[in-house]
């Protein structure tokens, strides 16, 4: 496939590995294949930088709202929720990626993905007619894409589901989901609708 | 029958989730016969018990408050630990229960949709899922506001003791909105975003941080 993307700006770009284990390996060397890709400089030249879930100690949300009310936009738990809250609110682009277990985005995934509240203000705005919190880092959270590590039953009613919540996600945050594939997908497609603009 | 409610909230027995859970009860227990019990996932020994005490449960509603547009970590943890349960012979009954503090309902329905595949994927019979929009405030708004929400809760608590179902009119009834409407949402800016934000400020301020409600902490 050809790159999409010849001259342009570099971007930014967080892999976020929701990975919860890399037995097998395949998820794991499909994300690391990706990320060789969007670093080369053909494809873009890009800032490719890949986080581990499973290397982190994220603690669950407990709903307390100490991030908007007591030490706004950190986490009071102490824990390394910080280290991807600093990794996507200074990119371009954030690739949330997970084999899916059940049908859905791993637990691990879905313990950084509610600590998202940390950076959204706790204000509440009616924005395209519908009610959400701003995002506390200027007007827009980075673009987003999902990448998908299907199980023997995933189908596409199954990604779909997915997409619809990361659609809602990324309108939560201001920003556009830019594409929901499958590791069955070619590394050139996926930095090709990154790089689409 | 016997209800096993399995409350999906990080706030345990303070939380909405469980609020709305007493209220259902409320109306499933007036039928003779049934009874009930109450489980946390946020507790210690959860998800991994989460496995024992489905396998036990003739019929089973999984509440939880909406988390970045979906189940909490810990639900999500509990589900991944169901999978060598899918497809099980005698898996019980199930029905869902998502609140969350947007007033608008649309906001739950992709993890409505996301349920009603997972009772499929584990071969229970899925019996609906009761959304509640607006959840945040009900155990402290006037009386007045709530008494019909309330009202429907215990009524379709009362319609699955006696039926086995939820009633869809009452679903739909307690969701509240799908979306708000242009007259709404001037209404909701004139006279419910104010003095909510008003009261954000005020927790802020007795905090001593009404200053840094702005800050990016992690902007490089």
């Amino acid at each position: 496939m050809a790159p999409y993307f010849v001259t342009g700006k570099a971007m930014k770009i967080t892999i976020i590995n929701g990975n919860p284990s890399n037995a097998g390996g395949g998820f794991d060397a499909f994300l690391e294949r990706t990320a060789g890709v969007l670093r080369s400089p053909d494809w873009g030249g890009h800032l490719v930088r890949e986080i581990k879930l499973r290397e982190l100690n994220i603690k669950p949300c407990v709903g307390c709202f100490g991030c908007w009310f007591k030490t706004p936009g950190l986490c009071v738990h102490k824990d390394d929720s910080a280290v991807t809250s600093k990794a996507v609110v200074n990119s371009d682009f954030v690739i949330h990626a997970s084999p899916m277990i059940m049908g859905f985005t791993s637990a691990l995934m879905r313990r950084a993905a509610e600590k998202v509240i940390a950076d959204l203000l706790p204000y509440f705005h009616i924005i395209k007619g519908e009610v959400r919190h701003k995002w506390r880092y200027g007007s827009r959270a980075p673009a987003m894409g999902v990448l998908l590590g299907k199980e023997d039953d995933s189908d596409e009613e199954d990604l779909d589901i997915v997409r619809e919540v990361y659609r809602q996600l990324a309108l939560e945050t201001q920003t556009e989901l830019r594409f929901v594939l499958d590791s069955n997908s070619s590394v050139h497609q996926v930095a090709n609708a990154i790089n689409a603009d | 029958m016997r209800l096993t409610l399995i409350n999906g909230s990080p706030r345990r027995g303070r939380s909405n989730t469980e609020f709305l859970f007493k209220l259902f009860l409320e109306g499933f227990e007036s039928i003779e016969g049934n009874s009930s019990e109450i489980h946390y996932i946020y507790s210690k020994d959860w998800p991994e018990r989460g496995v024992e005490v489905f396998s036990a449960a003739e019929c089973v509603l999984l509440g939880f408050p909406l988390y970045a547009d979906a189940m909490p970590s810990k639900v999500m943890a509990l589900f991944e630990s169901l999978k060598p349960l899918c497809g099980r012979e005698g898996n019980p009954d199930i029905l869902f229960q998502v609140q969350s503090g947007f007033p608008e309902a649309f906001h739950s329905r992709p993890v409505e949709r996301y349920l009603a595949r997972l009772a499929g994927k584990l071969g229970c019979r899925h019996i609906g899922t009761l959304i509640k929009g607006g959840g945040e405030g009900i155990q402290v708004m006037p009386e007045k506001f709530t008494r019909t929400l309330f009202e429907n809760f215990r009524a379709l608590g009362r319609c699955l003791g006696e039926s086995g179902e939820l009633d869809r009119a009452l679903l739909k009834e307690v969701a509240g909105p799908e979306r708000i409407s242009l007259v709404g949402r001037m209404k909701l800016r004139i006279f419910v975003a104010p003095p909510v934000n008003r009261h954000f400020n005020a927790v802020l301020k007795k905090n001593g941080v009404f200053d840094q409600r702005f800050t990016r902490p992690h902007q490089a």
